[in-house]
């Protein structure tokens, strides 16, 4: 499974390319680790773990998600990406161990592709940090653990979620008020019950047995109500092709392509997770920053300008998500371009984006008290997120969640959109101040966005007229 | 004299190292049921690839309807019809809009109709509301050839059309192919099926290891009062001794 794992990475992003993200990794914890003392002057060693551990554990989370996705990898992967999946239906092995075997696989995967290239960058600035040995060996037991326990509870919410949804419900608004109560309460802080947390903390080997037990509670229990159905039943529908093409007259030679892609979008139920993917994140960024502030000593306010500059750079999940909706292969067969597609794709995000975008940015405008703000907020919001996946569909066509993973085009990804971001998210800090000129050099920006967006749509028929539907 | 629909002159496809379609030259007339037959990976696929725009090669040249594959494949594709290896529809539309949404891109009149008229004939009625994804692989074959002929285009190129259909839709198949034919239409046929080869098509080629190793009608290459079967026996395997 793992040389599967290697074989099918390798082959999508090639082999260079594929050790390039476990090197950057490496990298990167290298020269943050070689800064730990300028560091340690602004924060405490005890906060920098706290929220080395968090993002660790929001990254747990983020790959455990795929039992929530079991049926949908299941009815994807056969014959496209693997036939391992498909093994329990033509081979003496049950579909759980199956699973089981899956989730092991992912584990080792994640653990040896970030985890380790984490540590080991750490433990490479010994002979100039003068870091203790020991003291990286323990990081990197506490941060797999923690690793493992966002993992696991991650499985076990998504196996709630498609067997019992009300438990899933129950769990994640008990977990809410646990942290919330304890945040405003002041009566604990929450972090002090995730075992790998204190365990780093105190050096109690307790904790180690503690993390054991809860991870392999968690993953016992998902394994054991995993559900994926083979051979089930199918769904009719009623007819909505030819209709659903007229309704999206006004998109002109896209019409067809986009009423495909509509009902792709309402029958595989993923409308849901595109619009959770979206405001999700931006949900994710407020709790981020209320976390921050409560264990910082400092004040975290973000404007709806700030909040509006970011939109633009989650847009690129709802464009992800649009390119796995159905394979292309047919499309081979047709008199059809990719670029047609990719063109297609982006006006369909553009229609969804800027509909939940304006919402977002309503809604928040209300609640934080700034619809003064909200005219320039919708304006840097729609110009970022145009520019942002104009330039996500130019470097990664249909390909996106594959590309993105090449540290080559994730370089050329960073270099265009991150910029702008940073200027218009320090602009947006700096509202208050001066609120002439920040809106003034923000209209400038959100034109030359605007521009440089028309640029690449104009620039796709080139990049991709003469890629192949067939991946 | 006889109208040319496809051509092709010492026509090559490598992928890296390994050749797939090695110099291959030869046409094809209107009119024809044109068999290509062939082991597994002799190129077969590849060729019909090539021929279709869906590849592009690394040399040689190729015409299909007066048209350049390689230079102009939306307008081979405008024209053709296109049964693939693998049946592969979209997954949530159902059979029926499948036939309408290939009718809208092909921009053809009376889509509504044609869609009907392609269910019936298939007989399809009972799943055409049930998305793709859920048809059996026989429906799925059937679906994708009715997605081929349904803008009725001059030539078709089929790549194991019989493959998952139960013999009496291959009946029905066969019956409209020489209607097709019958009508002034053009096939291209690429499969391993000596059987029906030998029954229906007008003219056989043979490759192996990319290599066009017979040519001729089939009563031609069983001239020696030799099976078909024998011949590809003979064919195939006096190629890979070569090799």
């Amino acid at each position: 499974m793992l040389s599967e794992e290697r074989r099918l990475n390798s082959a999508m992003i090639g082999k260079v390319q594929f050790l390039m993200f476990p090197m950057m990794i490496l990298f990167m914890s290298f020269v943050l680790a070689l800064s730990s003392k300028q560091l340690l002057r602004e924060m405490p060693m005890n906060q920098m773990y706290t929220i080395l551990h968090s993002i660790i554990l929001i990254y747990g989370i983020g790959v455990g998600g795929f039992a929530l996705f079991g049926e949908r990898i299941a009815q994807k992967r056969f014959g496209e990406v693997t036939m391992l999946l498909e093994t329990p239906t033509i081979q003496p092995i049950d579909f759980r161990s199956m699973f089981l075997n899956f989730y092991v696989k992912d584990i080792i995967y994640y653990i040896l592709y970030s985890i380790i290239p984490l540590t080991a960058g750490i433990g490479l600035t010994i002979p100039i940090t003068g870091f203790r040995l020991a003291s990286v060996l323990f990081l990197l037991l506490t941060i797999t653990l923690t690793f493992l326990i966002g993992i696991s509870f991650s499985f076990f919410l998504s196996s709630m979620y498609v067997r019992m949804k009300w438990i899933f419900g129950g769990i994640v608004l008990a977990v809410l008020a646990f942290i919330l109560y304890g945040h405003f309460a002041t009566a604990y802080d929450f972090t002090d019950y995730i075992p790998s947390f204190a365990l780093q903390r105190t050096g109690d080997p307790l904790y180690v047995l503690i993390a054991a037990v809860i991870i392999l509670a968690f993953s016992f229990v998902a394994v054991m109500t995993v559900k994926v159905k083979f051979g089930k039943a199918s769904e009719k529908f009623s007819e909505v092709m030819l209709p659903t093409a007229k309704k999206f007259a006004f998109v002109k030679g896209y019409s067809t392509f986009m009423a495909k892609d509509w009902i792709d979008l309402i029958r595989s139920k993923t409308l849901i997770p595109v619009i959770g993917a979206y405001v999700g994140p931006l949900a994710f960024l407020a709790v981020l920053f209320w976390f921050l502030g409560s264990v910082l000593p400092l004040t975290l306010h973000f404007n709806l300008i700030f909040y509006a500059a970011m939109i633009g750079f989650f847009g690129v999940s709802i464009y992800g998500w649009l390119n796995l909706l159905d394979t292309t292969g047919f499309y081979e067969v047709l008199p059809v371009k990719v670029t047609q597609i990719v063109r297609t794709k982006l006006i369909l995000f553009t229609i969804l984006a800027f509909a939940m975008s304006t919402v977002f940015l309503i809604v928040l405008g209300f609640m934080q008290s700034e619809l003064e703000l909200l005219w320039i907020a919708l304006i840097v919001a729609y110009s970022t997120t145009a520019y942002t996946v104009t330039s996500t569909a130019y470097l990664t066509g249909l390909r996106t969640n594959s590309y993105l993973f090449d540290p080559k085009i994730l370089g050329k990804f960073s270099a265009i959109v991150i910029p702008p971001l940073i200027v218009l998210t320090i602009l947006s800090l700096y509202y208050p101040n001066s609120p002439l000129i920040s809106a003034v050099i923000m209209l400038v920006i959100s034109g030359m966005l605007a521009l440089a967006t028309l640029l690449a749509f104009g620039k796709i028929e080139k990049k991709w007229k003469g890629e192949s539907f067939s991946f | 004299m006889p109208e040319k629909v496809i051509g092709t002159v010492n026509l090559k496809r490598n992928f890296g190292n390994f050749t797939a379609v090695d110099n291959v030259t030869f046409n094809v007339e209107k009119g024809e049921l044109f068999g290509l037959l062939g082991p597994n990976g002799a190129g077969k696929t590849t060729l019909l690839k090539l021929l279709t725009g869906q590849l592009e090669p690394t040399s040689g040249s190729c015409q299909v309807l007066d048209l350049d594959p390689a230079k102009d494949s939306i307008g081979v594709k405008s024209k053709i019809g296109i049964v693939p290896e693998i049946e592969s529809p979209p997954s949530f539309l159902t059979g029926k809009e499948y036939l309408q949404f290939v009718g809208l891109v092909r921009d053809i009149e009376d889509i509504e109709k044609k869609a009907d008229h392609w269910i019936e004939y298939m007989d399809m009625k009972e799943v055409q509301n049930t998305p793709c994804k859920d048809l059996s692989k026989g429906t799925r074959q059937k679906l994708v050839v009715a997605a081929a002929l349904i803008h009725e285009p001059p030539l078709v190129f089929l790549d194991e059309p019989f493959s998952g259909l139960d013999p009496h839709y291959q009946k029905l198949m066969k019956e409209y192919l020489k209607g097709y034919l019958a009508k002034g239409g053009t096939v291209f046929m690429c499969t391993h099926i000596l059987e029906i080869a030998e029954k229906i098509c007008t003219r056989i080629g043979i490759i192996s290891k990319g290599k066009i190793v017979a040519l001729g009608t089939p009563r031609e290459l069983e001239r020696t009062g030799e099976s078909l079967d024998s011949v590809f026996m003979r064919f195939t395997e006096s190629s890979d001794a070569s090799k």
